[in-house]
């Protein structure tokens, strides 16, 4: 039995003298990268007439999926106004935007006011096809009130055109109110 | 790199092919006499019994009519015939105050067969007994070979073995399939290909086993924890993917299948060539196939990328001397899987908007291509096996195995920076040992034991999904079977150690290295007894331990194909199961056969997936949150077989399903529970037809009936109810004919017939898309018979 043990444990040996050569202890998991994330997505209002006067307001995920959860911040604007809307989709400090315009045939911004009446949303901006894309719009607040703006943008390889198809890349909230 | 430098070898394939049976060729021998066209050094013997007191009928005459030879059997039982060919033979028995009857067999190699005899000598018809269900182990098992594995031929792994009551699948899409035994899958369902353990990915329940189904000549499958043998992970059961075991007798042969499927376009050629040499004992086998196939469709609409394409090759060279053996395996697995694109989706929204629509957004033509999302995965295996007889006793054998995994997942989108790169690599290294001395001892025991290491490192590159990891596991086991007239008790006991180091980096990318080590005991106990009138009760009661997997200890990532959001927990411990079974068989009857097993498995610190009820929200918006977690559970439920011969020619074959499942801890369903399944095929055998032209004909008919899961709710499903129940019509056919002296196996099998549109809660991909329709698989096979040179 013994004399049986024998290659069984030189085997046993070489086996683990093949895997501890081959890959050594110094292996580490490689730090995790930043890849093309969206971090942030940035709203910038100003009212049509009264420059200067720029509301803008963050929602904003730095450190991804499964950490803190985004804050939903609030915007402020004034009853009966109209405003004229930039949106910034960012990773960290890097502008998005420009890839979101190379493929706008692709991509669509859909905004959604609750309650409705709060505010009406016009997206400003078209793609090639002169469909709209929606990084820069117009709003028109109503009466003064409180409600939610969801800011969506969906991508649409071959299927633009409705709020219900593709893969969302952003969905963002923000709390606003009308005074 | 890897990959190319495969399909590089994968290229060489047909080469090798064409290659080796020449050289193998001439390394036959040539020898200057007009020698017989095939091998006829076989011998058939065993043993004639009276098949309720299981003795002896010495004087018992067996007649082979294709042979017109006859034999007596001896003081023992026991008879013999020499000098037998390759073919298929009828053994007809006969002994006075017995019924006489004539068993038939193919004959490929030496064989054994006991052959029973019933003293009621009212039953005076023979019986042709075409296969024999004897119990030989207390464990639930079933075994699909022969013509019903033949049937499945062209479906994988996963699928062919849903044949099996009490075995179902878990499905992503049509064409990852994972097995499921008694509810549980994934590392709890350990698989042994070639009688490798196979390791690889196992905790991913879209990573479908790496194995080539058209390599195996028997599945079998052991149902309940069968821990002792294999390892104490086995908590669900044992897979066992067996191929026919090396050529016996000097001379070569060989087989060339080819399949087709009309849903998919799927084209699979398959071929074998194997031999021994005539003046050593050396025998080679060599088996690839490929396989490719396009996008499958529904009743409805075509399913954009879902194609896929297989590559297999697998090596075998054995020397067997009488004392003393030793075999070198080798096979390569690659296969490229598309993922049905309109699965990925970016949040809870979306996959609300996904089911609402009720089909795929996008469904295109039928194509070839495979685009992102799709899987890229390689399994290699080496395996090297020696044994050496221990006197009369028994042998010893010792295996030793390499494995290689490499995982390739591409998502639906490239990365701009690197767009060739998979986003997540997962590679993973096991080196496994066995050493194992299987005996039979004088005094009515039989048994083995042995000892096993397992070691594995698995790296990642990309997305974390599990970390880094070195783990190593021994363990040491005895299991014996005690056998006297009509009672077999067996027993078993295993204790395996496993050391675990991980290293992963936590959310500030900080390197963190947690080690585990664990200990688990496995152990069982049963009984079975032949109360005769073909009856046979068998009773096992055994235990087992599953430590958690690195996946279920430190999971952090989002699944895009549920919008689901998974976590680990770093601090969970084995779970425990206890496994209650009862089988009873009613068999070698000339009209009613079957069996019924009943189980009831509790699980202590069972570990699951369970939706959380506040969802993660992230800037795509929000996603169901998963988090593993443990529970005292508890599994039960029948498996249910039974055939009835109306005729000697008219069969019909039942199988039926039942699981239960629950955590009783807090009273809540599991989900992901196979719902109730009932199968049933009813066979004609039309024989010879055409005046000898068509052989072994025959046709069938069947359906699968699959119940809704009711035992499932919010709770368990919190997006889409249970699908619906749905039945599906099968259809089968097939006979062998002669094109010269080139005899052609020609079967067709066709499923949901009636191109019924369903889901089936087992597959993963239930909320975008209905599952295939009508499919019609075509096989042509080959046997290649090579005339021995002269």
């Amino acid at each position: 039995m013994k004399k049986l043990l024998r290659p069984y444990l030189a085997v046993l040996l070489m086996g683990s003298l093949i895997t501890t050569t081959s890959c050594g202890d110094d292996d580490n998991p490689a730090p995790v990268v930043d890849r093309e994330t969206i971090t942030t997505v940035k709203l910038s209002l100003e009212p049509q007439g009264k420059e200067g006067t720029l509301v803008t307001a963050s929602y904003e995920d730095l450190d991804g999926p499964g950490g803190n959860p985004p804050v939903i911040p609030q915007l402020t604007l004034k009853a009966g106004t109209t405003y004229d809307v930039d949106l910034t989709i960012l990773n960290k400090t890097e502008n998005l935007n420009s890839e979101i315009i190379d493929e706008a045939n692709d991509h669509q911004v859909y905004y959604t006011s609750t309650p409705a009446n709060l505010m009406t949303v016009t997206v400003t901006d078209k793609d090639s096809q002169n469909r709209p894309l929606g990084l820069t719009a117009t709003i028109v607040t109503g009466n003064a009130g409180t409600g939610e703006l969801k800011v969506v943008l969906k991508h649409q390889p071959g299927t633009k055109g409705s709020p219900t198809a593709g893969e969302t890349d952003v969905e963002a909230k923000f709390n606003v109110v009308v005074q | 790199m890897l990959r190319d430098l495969i399909l590089r070898k994968l290229l060489l394939l047909p080469l090798l092919l064409t290659v080796v049976p020449v050289v193998a060729q001439s390394m036959l021998p040539h020898v200057g006499t007009s020698s017989p066209v095939q091998d006829c050094g076989l011998t058939i013997s065993g043993k004639v019994l009276d098949h309720d007191t299981r003795t002896a009928l010495p004087g018992a005459t067996i007649y082979i009519p294709q042979l017109d030879r006859a034999a007596i059997a001896d003081a023992y039982g026991n008879y013999h015939f020499h000098h037998v060919c390759q073919g298929t033979y009828t053994l007809k028995v006969s002994f006075i105050g017995y019924a006489t009857e004539a068993y038939s067999y193919r004959i490929t190699t030496s064989s054994v067969r006991d052959l029973q005899l019933h003293s009621d000598a009212a039953m005076l018809r023979s019986v042709e007994v075409v296969s024999s269900r004897l119990l030989t182990e207390s464990q639930a098992t079933e075994v699909l070979s022969g013509r019903e594995l033949e049937q499945t031929r062209g479906l994988s792994l996963g699928e062919s073995l849903e044949k099996l009551p009490g075995v179902s699948s878990f499905q992503t899409g049509p064409n990852v399939s994972k097995p499921v035994i008694h509810g549980m899958s994934g590392s709890r369902v350990l698989i042994l290909n070639n009688g490798v353990r196979h390791e690889a990915q196992q905790w991913g329940d879209e990573h479908a086993p790496e194995i080539d189904a058209l390599a195996a000549t028997e599945l079998k499958v052991v149902k309940g924890a069968a821990g002792v043998r294999y390892g104490s992970d086995a908590i669900a059961g044992t897979i066992l993917v067996n191929p026919s075991p090396l050529p016996d007798s000097a001379g070569m042969s060989g087989n060339i299948g080819l399949i087709g499927n009309t849903n998919g376009r799927m084209g699979t050629i398959a071929g074998l060539l194997q031999g021994r040499l005539k003046q050593q004992p050396i025998s080679w086998r060599l088996h690839t196939s490929v396989k490719k196939a396009g996008d499958s469709h529904t009743p409805d609409y075509n399913l954009k990328n879902t194609g896929f394409e297989e590559q297999n090759l697998a090596a075998t060279l054995g020397y067997n001397k009488e004392k003393f053996g030793a075999e070198a395996y080798y096979s390569l697995f690659h296969t490229k899987i598309g993922l049905l694109s309109s699965a990925h989706i970016g949040n809870t929204t979306d996959l609300l908007y996904a089911i609402e629509r009720g089909y795929p957004e996008q469904t295109g033509e039928f194509s070839y291509n495979i685009a992102r999302p799709y899987q890229d995965v390689n399994h290699q295996l080496l395996k090297l096996k020696g044994y050496h007889t221990t006197g009369n006793l028994g042998k010893l054998l010792f295996t030793y195995a390499l494995q290689q995994n490499v995982r390739d997942e591409y998502d639906k989108d490239a990365s701009k920076a690197n767009p060739e790169a998979p986003e997540l690599h997962l590679d993973l290294l096991t080196h496994t040992t066995e050493l194992v001395w299987e005996h039979e001892l004088p005094s009515a025991i039989s048994g083995s034991m042995g000892v096993s290491t397992l070691w594995q490192d698995n790296t990642y590159e990309g997305r974390m999904f599990v970390p880094f990891y070195r783990s190593f596991t021994a363990g040491a086991f005895v299991e014996e079977k005690w056998r006297k007239d009509n009672l077999q008790l067996e027993a078993g006991l295993r204790y395996d150690y496993k050391n675990m180091d991980v290293k992963r980096r936590d959310r500030e990318n900080n390197l963190q290295q947690p080690s585990y080590s664990f200990h688990n005991l496995s152990g069982s106990a049963g009984a079975l007894v032949d109360v005769g009138y073909h009856f046979t009760f068998g009773a096992n009661v055994s235990y087992a331990s599953r430590s958690p997997h690195a996946n279920e200890l430190f999971a952090d990532g989002i699944h895009h194909g549920t919008a689901s959001y998974e976590v680990g927990n770093p601090d969970m411990v084995s779970e425990h199961a206890i496994n209650a079974s009862a089988t009873i068989n009613y068999h070698t009857n000339p009209k009613l056969n079957g069996g019924i097993s009943f189980f009831y498995n509790t699980i202590s610190n069972f570990i699951y997936l369970q939706p959380d009820t506040v969802p993660e929200l992230t800037i795509r918006g929000s996603y169901l949150s998963y988090f593993y977690k443990q529970a005292d559970s508890r599994f039960y439920g029948a498996d249910l077989s039974l055939s009835y011969a109306f005729t000697d020619r008219l069969n019909l074959d039942t199988k039926a399903t039942i699981v239960r499942a629950y955590n009783f801890e807090e009273d809540q369903y599991l989900p992901n529970i196979p719902a109730n399944r009932l199968n049933a095929e009813l066979q004609y055998e039309l024989g010879e037809l055409g005046n000898g032209n068509f052989k072994d004909s025959f046709v069938a008919i069947g359906g699968l009936a699959v119940a809704r899961q009711d035992r499932s709710d919010e709770q368990t499903d919190p997006y889409m109810a249970a699908p619906e129940g749905y039945f599906l019509l099968q259809a089968e056919a097939g006979t062998k004919i002669h094109i010269g002296r080139q005899p052609v196996e020609l079967s067709i099998s066709g499923n949901n017939l009636l191109n019924t549109v369903y889901r089936d809660y087992q597959n993963r991909l239930r909320f975008f898309a209905a599952e295939t329709a009508r499919m019609l698989l075509i096989r042509v096979n080959l046997p290649l018979l090579f005339k021995t040179e002269s």
